[in-house]
């Protein structure tokens, strides 16, 4: 209400503007980043179901699994960085306006990647990668960009959501 | 400034005040940003201000440096909370 009439005076006399978020406002957001980040988690969890299923496993596994553990958590806290950055710095009253529910979302995908941190249960992975397909679709609608779902032609082979660019 | 002031958003800003504290969000001419809104996060003895942004990717502290109180436009006591209309 207030933001409104505010928004018509503004109009009429435009107030000065005092910038808040001052980093270089780039706009270069893809929501791919995020994508690859959760099927890389997947890709971990795949990996250390490999080593769980071994009988005796070596010294070898046992770095390995640690070096898994720890990508694991790179590519959660990846995950996080791209969506938040994304939330944070492209959606705006329009984008809000159109999708209500993108907080929700993006706050379903911060508790799913937490999920993802604590768990190696593929099925926490998967569900990761959903959320954040529908955070790419909802992020390429802003910009009246259709998208397409095609399976990833790499390991763990899920389906991904991209850009259909080609009419645009 | 977002979550807190995105985007878009008014600020309503007095120079109505006695002394800026920490916490306030202040609107100020910056020698090199032009006017930025920021958040008091420490009060020099002599008045400079140390200013803060809420965002993770803001601009940090040390690039703001310490600003003069007389670069001070105003207190923000009221802003829109744009993205939730």
């Amino acid at each position: 209400m207030m933001h409104s009439i505010l928004n018509m005076v503004d109009k009429l006399k435009p107030f000065d503007r005092v910038k808040a978020h001052c980093d270089i406002p780039c706009k270069i957001y893809d929501p791919n980043a995020a994508i690859v980040a959760a099927m890389t988690c997947v890709r971990m969890m795949d990996l250390i179901a490999e080593i769980d299923k071994k009988e005796a496993p070596s010294l070898q596994d046992y770095a390995q699994l640690a070096r898994l553990v720890s990508e694991k958590e790179v590519a959660c806290r990846a995950v996080k960085e791209e969506v938040r950055i994304i939330w944070g710095d492209y959606f705006k009253a329009p984008q809000f306006a159109k999708f209500p529910d993108a907080s929700e979302l993006v706050h379903s995908i911060m508790m799913q990647a937490s999920k993802c941190k604590q768990s190696i249960q593929q099925s926490e992975g998967v569900d990761l990668v959903e959320k954040v397909n529908l955070f790419a679709e909802m992020f390429w609608q802003t910009k009246e960009v259709p998208t397409y779902r095609a399976t990833v032609p790499y390991p763990p082979a899920l389906e991904s959501v991209f850009p259909d660019l080609k009419g645009s | 400034m977002s979550p807190d002031i995105s985007d878009g958003s008014f600020v309503l800003t007095s120079r109505l005040f006695r002394h800026v504290q920490v916490g306030h969000i202040v609107a100020v001419d910056h020698e090199v940003y032009g006017f930025i809104v920021k958040r008091v996060a420490k009060v020099a003895p002599d008045g400079q201000l140390w200013l803060e942004g809420t965002n993770v990717s803001s601009l940090t502290s040390e690039r703001i440096g310490w600003v003069s109180p007389r670069r001070v436009l105003g207190k923000v006591w009221w802003f829109s909370r744009y993205r939730h209309c």
